[in-house]
């Protein structure tokens, strides 16, 4: 009787355990799924959290000097550079937390911050970030 | 007494025992059913992140076998591409490697190559994309301004620092000299709007007669390597300061915007990229974007017959305008004039939809054929093809 108690324990402890497996694999698929027909599904999210406090930031940086960009000519210019870097969080400037380029060395460059990168990829750009 | 309190009391304990056998049976029962579940899931799991990952390898889209295209006298016969494939001719879509196959069995038009980090990289992702094309791309790019592409092995003054129109011809054949040997055909260069407040390098300086004459040698040095030069943003002021989080922009053209646009296309220009602000003035786009407005069209056709080429439409410009009704958007900017539509959305299955879509509106008389025809008439020209359309000219 005490045996049969025991594996029932056993057996209960795993049965919730195995719930709890099924849950997370069910979480995971459905995040598949909605990934599949909507590939920016990831992207909306990440630009609807960051949007609650943060507006999209875009600036071109030319000879020391940073010019705001409106954000609907910036994504296209951030898809035909060839990264974008974070910037050091002991470098960042408040307002941006990428730097766009066409190459390491160039004075040219462009500066982005997180809601404006997730706002390009939502509108399906690609942001070589790494 | 005590035999009967003992059988009871074993009567219980084995009603207990039957309980807790059967309630233990239930409870195996259920992992049986979690662990089928469990593995239902996981199979499940790993068939879409399969599917996630080779989503695009999904799109089968047949070799077009059906182009007739004469070798030995370069001669492509029109009438032997569908419609859908007429469509994607029109079409520039962006540089991703992975769409290679689909994008040359779509029979897309061109793609707009963004900056690499070597020569080579250039030489081999070109190559590439030519090498199986059924017709070959229209690849190009924005070698402008001061954004060099090219920056890790070839470097260019930026334009606004050019300060004469033979310094202008010279800088515009170097760069074409570089774009034919890495197998560019497009350059979307150069900017001559009069005045640049948001990048301040991307437009000559001076008067207008000083920007209209060096943008014009800055053409005739890059089209006398072969390559296509590309005048923009019709009808200018597209590049000065605005409410950066304004989506579409609204300016007035003066007679002045557009003397640069009317210079260069008496110089011969090959291509001429529209803007999608809305303009009034002495350019009105009737309160639409001027890719999608038909009276900026007109104007634009004044005394030129080449490419005339919209400026990226996922811009959120242009999007904010038909409030996200990509339908009506597609449509209008296939209707407006525009031989080429740019289009820097990476998703196949984006692009196929857009097709889908231009392919219903021309069944339904939305578009007309012909002008569709006319379109790939000069695009195909553009590639350096003879080009017979019985049906145009019957």
């Amino acid at each position: 009787m005490l045996k049969l108690q025991n594996k029932k324990d056993k057996n209960n402890k795993s049965r919730n355990l195995l719930l709890k497996i099924n849950i997370i694999l069910a979480v995971i698929l459905i995040i598949l799924i909605i990934h599949f027909f909507n590939p920016q599904f990831g992207d909306k999210v990440g630009y609807a959290f960051h949007s609650i406090n943060d507006e999209t930031r875009c600036a071109f940086f030319n000879n020391e000097i940073t010019n705001p960009i409106p954000i609907a000519l910036c994504c296209t210019e951030i898809q035909k550079q060839l990264a974008c870097d974070k910037i050091a969080d002991n470098k960042a400037d408040d307002n941006y937390d990428f730097k766009c380029y066409t190459s390491k060395s160039a004075n040219y460059y462009y500066l982005i911050n997180n809601a404006a990168q997730y706002y390009c990829k939502k509108e399906g750009y690609l942001v070589k970030t790494a | 007494m005590l035999l009967n309190i003992i059988v009871k009391k074993r009567d219980i304990l084995s009603k207990q025992h039957k309980q807790s056998q059967k309630r233990y049976n239930e409870i195996s029962s259920d992992i049986r059913f979690q662990v089928i579940i469990g593995i239902v899931l996981i199979i499940a799991i790993i068939i879409f992140s399969y599917l996630n990952l080779n989503r695009t390898a999904l799109l089968q889209i047949e070799s077009p076998n059906n182009i007739i295209i004469e070798k030995n006298t370069n001669t492509i016969f029109l009438e032997t591409l569908t419609l859908r494939q007429k469509i994607a001719q029109m079409i520039i879509t962006y540089d991703k490697k992975e769409n290679k196959e689909q994008l040359q069995n779509l029979l897309i038009g061109g793609i707009h190559i963004g900056a690499k980090s070597s020569k080579e990289e250039f030489l081999s992702q070109l190559s590439d994309y030519q090498a199986q094309a059924k017709i070959p791309f229209l690849l190009t790019i924005d070698l402008e301004g001061c954004g060099n592409p090219f920056e890790s092995f070839a470097k260019f003054p930026a334009v606004v620092n050019i300060s004469t129109n033979e310094e202008a011809y010279i800088i515009g054949y170097q760069q074409g000299l570089l774009l034919k040997e890495l197998g560019f055909t497009i350059n979307f260069a150069p900017v001559i709007d009069l005045n640049d407040t948001i990048w301040k390098c991307r437009t000559f300086n001076g008067t207008i007669e000083e920007i209209s004459e060096k943008a014009a040698s800055y053409i005739k040095g890059l089209q006398d390597t072969g390559i296509i030069a590309t005048a923009k943003h019709f009808p200018g002021k597209t590049i000065i300061a605005n409410d950066p989080h304004k989506d579409i922009v609204i300016t007035i053209i003066d007679k002045d915007d557009i003397e640069p646009f009317n210079y260069v296309k008496k110089e011969n220009v090959s291509a001429i990229m529209v803007s999608h602000q809305i303009t009034s003035g002495f350019i009105d786009s009737n309160g639409k974007p001027s890719t999608v407005s038909k009276e900026v069209n007109v104007k634009i056709h004044e005394q030129f017959d080449g490419l005339v080429i919209s400026d990226e439409i996922g811009m959120g410009g242009l999007k904010s305008y038909y409030k996200d009704d990509i339908t009506n958007l597609y449509i209008d900017v296939f209707s407006s004039g525009n031989d080429l539509i740019i289009y820097f959305n990476t998703d196949i299955s984006q692009l196929v939809q857009l097709i889908d879509i231009i392919e219903t509106s021309v069944k339904q008389g939305k578009i007309r054929e012909k002008d569709i025809d006319k379109s790939v008439y000069k695009i195909l020209k553009a590639k350096g093809f003879n080009v017979i359309n019985h049906k145009l000219y019957k």
